[in-house]
């Protein structure tokens, strides 16, 4: 079985926890931000955005999307935001990125399954 | 004390955008004295508008969607103002058709313009142009082949358009953001020289508002629903004197929905617009209830010392783009490479010149007996991406045992390239232009509404 930057996403991080948006009509980089939701207590809300700040790495995201990226983290929001250079380059069909976001988050909810 | 409050309505998102039910909402519900916003600039869009042609066209799809003899007259006992970027490259002549239009309902609307954003003839005075990312000078070739050079522009024209008396402002390459700022300097008397925090918040709102519903809308479809996404309605933002943002919808908003159309195309802790750079760092968004959300902390630092310019230009190929639906043992048994050769040898065999490499084929999917492929095909000359598209039925009938998935169709490869230039090649250029004898001064029943 092969491995995936997504076998280290961590456990506490459920799908319903998450959201995130994409999208760019402005060039050849797009960026998605990922946020954490549905989460009573601000301690818990920044616990659950740390554990996303750490494993969101620069390196981890250039490997998944195959492109430089940049991370920025928002933490009075609870959201990071990663920014893929020059990825729409190569898009055929989502030229603006609007499913990328998404796709990450798929992709982190199926190894959280196949790990459960 | 209570609060001044600027109430600002996204009515437009993007260039035929015609949910008409958006503007009406936006005109019938507004309080006297609010504002209207409509965006209409993707940069794409001045691809689209570059003939005189193509303007008329969307200058009266504008007109007759948004600005019929009831909403106009919504606006005008409601003394609402509107300001829009629909006039793309001839602001000047969208917003004579505008006061045409208006003075053809008989509505005394007054119109302005704002102008010298456009600088498509003036190519030879911006310098080298060099690359915002690259750092690469404009390459002659791009020159040669140029479709238009616009000036992407804040707001204090409209604004001045607007405490000059006009009702409806039309721009140019204005930003999106810099719609609802415009507003809001008017409402509360803001100077651009001015407080940078203040002028931060009025950029803010501008971003929520910008792209029609994108920042009420929820965030993933699971669990909504569908009817309830269908009736959305464009949001409103309020901005209060001191700076603080509201953002509603009677469809609903949500501080995640919010948050994820804050983000939208952002890619450092700065938001950059011509007036004012706004730092997002501290920004605290708070669901308020199911249909209204504030955002707080927004904190402005000083304007960009140049300007941004949009160029576009024609490039050097054309893509012919498919779907084919193709038998799925054929697929399986030659893969996306021997569909490649296959279409690359039919394409050649009927006179088109293409490399195999120019060809990209892309596995979409299976049902239990076809497979789906999107097919992109690269040419050099138009000429043979029409020969090309020529040989495709002859493919599907004398080849593949296929069809069409969806029609193909050939696209011009545009060449989106962006620079810095000094301000003062741009701001003594922009002008505004009032389209309307003054008609008097309205009784101002500002007054009466626009308090919360």
């Amino acid at each position: 079985m092969t491995s995936s930057p997504f076998d280290t996403f961590p456990r506490d991080l459920l799908p319903e926890l998450l959201y995130v948006s994409s999208g760019e009509d402005k060039g050849d980089d797009v960026n998605f931000a990922i946020g954490i939701r549905g989460v009573d207590g601000m301690a818990e809300r920044q616990r659950l955005f740390e554990l996303l700040l750490a494993w969101v790495t620069q390196e981890r995201c250039q490997e998944i999307l195959g492109a430089p990226c940049l991370v920025v983290p928002f933490p009075k929001v609870q959201v990071v935001n990663v920014v893929a250079l020059g990825l729409l380059t190569r898009e055929r069909f989502d030229k603006q990125g609007k499913g990328l976001g998404r796709g990450f988050l798929e992709l982190a909810k199926k190894s959280l399954a196949a790990a459960s | 004390m209570v609060a001044t409050w600027a109430e600002i309505h996204g009515v437009y998102g993007f260039l035929g955008d015609q949910l008409y039910k958006g503007m009406v909402d936006a005109v019938f519900s507004s309080g006297v004295g609010g504002y209207l916003v409509a965006d209409y600039l993707s940069e794409d869009t001045f691809q689209i508008m570059k003939t005189k042609l193509r303007r008329e066209h969307f200058f009266e799809t504008f007109l007759e969607n948004m600005l019929e003899s009831v909403v106009a007259r919504g606006m005008y006992d409601r003394r609402l103002k509107m300001v829009c970027n629909a006039g793309a490259l001839d602001p000047l002549g969208c917003a004579r058709k505008l006061a045409n239009h208006l003075q053809g309902l008989g509505i005394p609307l007054r119109v302005a313009a704002v102008t010298g954003d456009n600088l498509t003839d003036r190519l030879d005075e911006l310098g080298e142009l060099r690359h915002i990312s690259s750092g690469e000078p404009m390459p002659g070739k791009y020159r040669r082949r140029l479709t238009s050079v616009s000036a992407y522009i804040g707001a204090k024209e409209a604004t001045q358009a607007l405490a000059e008396g006009a009702d409806i402002v039309v721009a140019g390459r204005m930003t999106d953001a810099g719609l609802a700022l415009a507003c809001a300097a008017h409402a509360h008397g803001w100077s651009y020289g001015g407080d940078v925090h203040r002028l931060a918040a009025g950029v803010l709102a501008g971003q929520l508002l910008s792209c029609g519903g994108q920042c009420v809308r929820p965030v993933e479809l699971a669990g909504s629903d569908p009817a309830a996404v269908g009736g959305l309605i464009y949001p409103t933002a309020w901005v209060s004197e001191e700076g603080r943002i509201r953002v509603s919808s009677p469809s609903g908003a949500t501080r995640e929905s919010v948050l994820s159309h804050l983000f939208y195309g952002i890619s450092q802790r700065e938001f950059i617009d011509p007036d004012v750079t706004v730092d997002l760092g501290d920004v605290e968004v708070e669901s308020l209830s199911l249909a209204e959300v504030e955002v707080r902390g927004v904190r402005g630092l000083p304007r960009p010392e140049k300007l941004r310019v949009l160029i576009l230009c024609s490039g050097d190929s054309v893509t012919l783009k498919g779907m084919l639906q193709v038998p799925l043992s054929d697929f399986r048994a030659l893969g996306t490479d021997g569909f490649r050769r296959l279409i690359g040898a039919r394409l050649r065999g009927g006179g088109s010149l293409v490399a195999d490499e120019g060809i990209d084929v892309e596995h979409l999917g299976d049902t239990h007996r076809t497979s789906s492929i999107f097919l992109s095909i690269r040419f050099g000359q138009k000429v043979y991406a029409k020969i090309g598209r020529g040989q495709l039925p002859s493919l599907l009938v004398s080849g593949i045992n296929g069809g069409y998935a969806g029609m193909p169709r050939i696209e011009h490869e545009t060449i989106i390239w962006d620079a810095l230039v000094a301000r003062s090649l741009v701001e003594p250029h922009l002008q505004v232009a009032h389209m309307t004898e003054d008609l008097g001064d309205p009784t101002d029943l500002r007054s009466q509404g626009g308090n919360r």
